[in-house]
């Protein structure tokens, strides 16, 4: 499948080690043994049973799908967009999603975890998806097309203040822990949505492999070698908007993982099929997620640290260097 | 393989912005052919080819193939009729040589290192290059994987836009020859350029002739009279 296999192998070693990691460190000092039961046969220890089925193990999955799933949307924008800068949190699209919660929480008073959040969460992506879909056909320099991105986020971000001057202190603090990012107190039904998008989206994506290769060669040959591309653009823009909008509707605004693990994914595998492409940024973007949310919850860190606070620690660099190396990027 | 394409009265523009005036053409020899566009910048050469290539739509008149309207043509049964080889090769892909020249066959799925693919790269002369990546090897020679997948798409109208811009001296010689040995295929082959002098020893079937002034659109058979032409109206 990949000229190198060994980075499969290793990548596969760290998502399993990590997932241990999740299940088996935490506040509460559980043995192995009990963690292993829990997870196998549940019943013989309720308080195990509850941490381990109930906290961890959800707080896993839900840090797995998301960062593989926001890594899928990186990757598919940078290629929608021919521009290495890309991503769902630089161009604004999460910040449409928190204007829509925001709408939804602060106005309409609703709590998290309701389906008009992730409906919220959803038209506000797609509305500045739209506006960058608009603005990209007018401009194709990718810095204007990021500096774009970014005033769209400025703009959508003043919206949400104003939205936060007028509302209750309960949903304000709400509104601003949901901002500062989470992978946690998910209940297994919200992780097992976060998940199927997850999944259901990246099979999508793999069925159009092909059609995202043509693409990578730009729209005018990709439309004369026989794509059609209305179809594609469309079917590319309600997923990245699907996904975008789950994963930030429960997790909050995720910085950074969308657009630095698709150039990380490029760096090690040195593919551009996206038959290996795909599976391979989901699964960095899952091994970063979990590493991201175990870095959040460091013992000494009262509380845990803000994910977006790590998940900006390991992005932003990576935008350095992308901007610093200029066209090598692709 | 037998093919009829007919222009009339067609109307070409960008973004509704008209450019020259209505013409009509036809090309309807089964044999190979070889058409060069020429006339000054801007006289609307690639914005012919881009309607040609069904990229953009034509402001009025019609295109047809075979008796089929171009504009109604699904997007891939054009493929298989008309492939198109730009000015500026991809520069901003991760894929190799091989690789980009195998999905000139798409939708069918063919292997970077299948017959087709070594064939096209050998008659090109770059079969060397099959496993760089497209965006590592110069703006020549991507020129010339891009013509190597337009001959996997094997399609029997080829439409090229200044293909040899961004080509040295000695690359422009060996271009030309790749096109006449098309042409020698049965191909036809409609290519716009600025290199007339490296044509004059080249078999030109037909010169067409865009000019801003004195009748838009002229078909002519001489080269010399193509100079003069395009001289008398500068």
């Amino acid at each position: 499948m990949s000229r190198k296999p060994f980075v499969w192998i290793v990548l596969l070693i760290l998502l399993i080690t990590l997932i241990a990691l999740e299940l088996f460190l935490g506040s509460v000092q559980l043995p192995v043994r009990e963690v292993w039961q829990s997870l196998t046969a549940p019943g013989d220890n309720l308080t195990s049973d509850i941490i381990v089925r109930q906290a961890r193990l959800p707080r896993a999955l839900t840090a797995l799908s998301a960062g593989g799933g926001l890594a899928l949307c990186g990757l598919l924008m940078q290629r929608f967009f021919q521009n290495p800068l890309a991503g769902p949190s630089v161009l604004g699209i999460t910040s449409g999603s928190s204007l829509g919660v925001a709408l939804i929480i602060l106005l309409g008073g609703v709590t998290f975890g309701s389906y008009s959040i992730v409906l919220g969460a959803f038209t506000g992506a797609m509305v500045v998806l739209s506006v960058i879909l608009l603005f990209a056909g007018m401009r194709r320099s990718p810095v204007t097309l990021l500096i774009f991105g970014l005033m769209i986020g400025y703009v959508v971000s003043a919206a949400v203040t104003l939205l936060q001057a007028g509302t209750t202190r309960e949903a304000l603090r709400s509104f601003v822990f949901w901002g500062m990012g989470s992978f946690a107190d998910l209940s297994a039904g919200q992780t097992l949505i976060i998940t199927v998008t997850m999944a259901g989206c990246t099979l999508i994506a793999f069925t159009m492999h092909r059609q995202l290769d043509l693409w990578s060669l730009g729209e005018s040959y990709a439309r004369t070698m026989g794509l059609r591309h209305r179809s594609f653009r469309f079917g590319l823009l309600i997923l990245t908007g699907i996904l975008t909008a789950t994963i930030t509707a429960y997790c909050g605004p995720i910085a950074f993982i969308g657009l630095a693990v698709p150039h990380l994914a490029r760096g090690l595998w040195q593919q551009g099929r996206h038959a290996v492409l795909i599976p391979a940024v989901v699964l960095s973007g899952m091994v970063i997620g979990l590493a991201c949310d175990l870095i959040s919850r460091l013992p000494g860190t009262e509380g845990g640290l803000p994910l977006n606070a790590v998940t900006s620690f390991f992005g932003a660099p990576v935008v350095i260097a992308i901007i610093l190396r200029g066209r090598k990027v692709f | 393989m037998d093919m009829q394409l007919h222009i009339k009265n067609l109307q070409i523009g960008y973004r509704k912005k008209v450019i020259g005036e209505t013409f009509s053409a036809t090309v309807s020899e089964s044999r190979g052919q070889l058409i060069l566009l020429v006339g000054r910048n801007g006289s609307g050469k690639s914005t012919l080819l881009r309607t040609l290539a069904g990229l953009q739509s034509e402001l009025s008149g019609e295109i047809t193939l075979n008796g089929e309207a171009l504009a109604k043509m699904d997007t891939r049964k054009r493929a298989t009729l008309l492939s198109f080889v730009q000015t500026r090769p991809p520069a901003y892909t991760d894929l190799t040589v091989g690789e980009v020249v195998a999905l000139g066959a798409y939708p069918i799925q063919l292997q970077s290192d299948s017959e087709e693919v070594r064939s096209s790269l050998n008659k090109l002369g770059v079969s060397s290059l099959a496993h760089q990546r497209l965006d590592s090897i110069s703006d020549g020679e991507r020129q010339k994987a891009m013509i190597a997948r337009a001959l996997v798409q094997d399609t029997p109208i080829i439409l090229m836009d200044e293909p040899t811009a961004f080509l040295d001296y000695p690359s422009r010689i060996d271009w030309w020859r790749h096109v006449a040995e098309m042409r020698e295929t049965g191909k036809l082959l409609i290519v716009s350029t600025h290199d007339l002098a490296m044509v004059k020893d080249v078999t030109v079937d037909r010169f067409w002739l865009l000019n801003r002034k004195g009748g838009f659109f002229k078909e002519l058979n001489d080269y010399d009279e193509v100079l003069q032409q395009l001289i008398s109206n500068s």
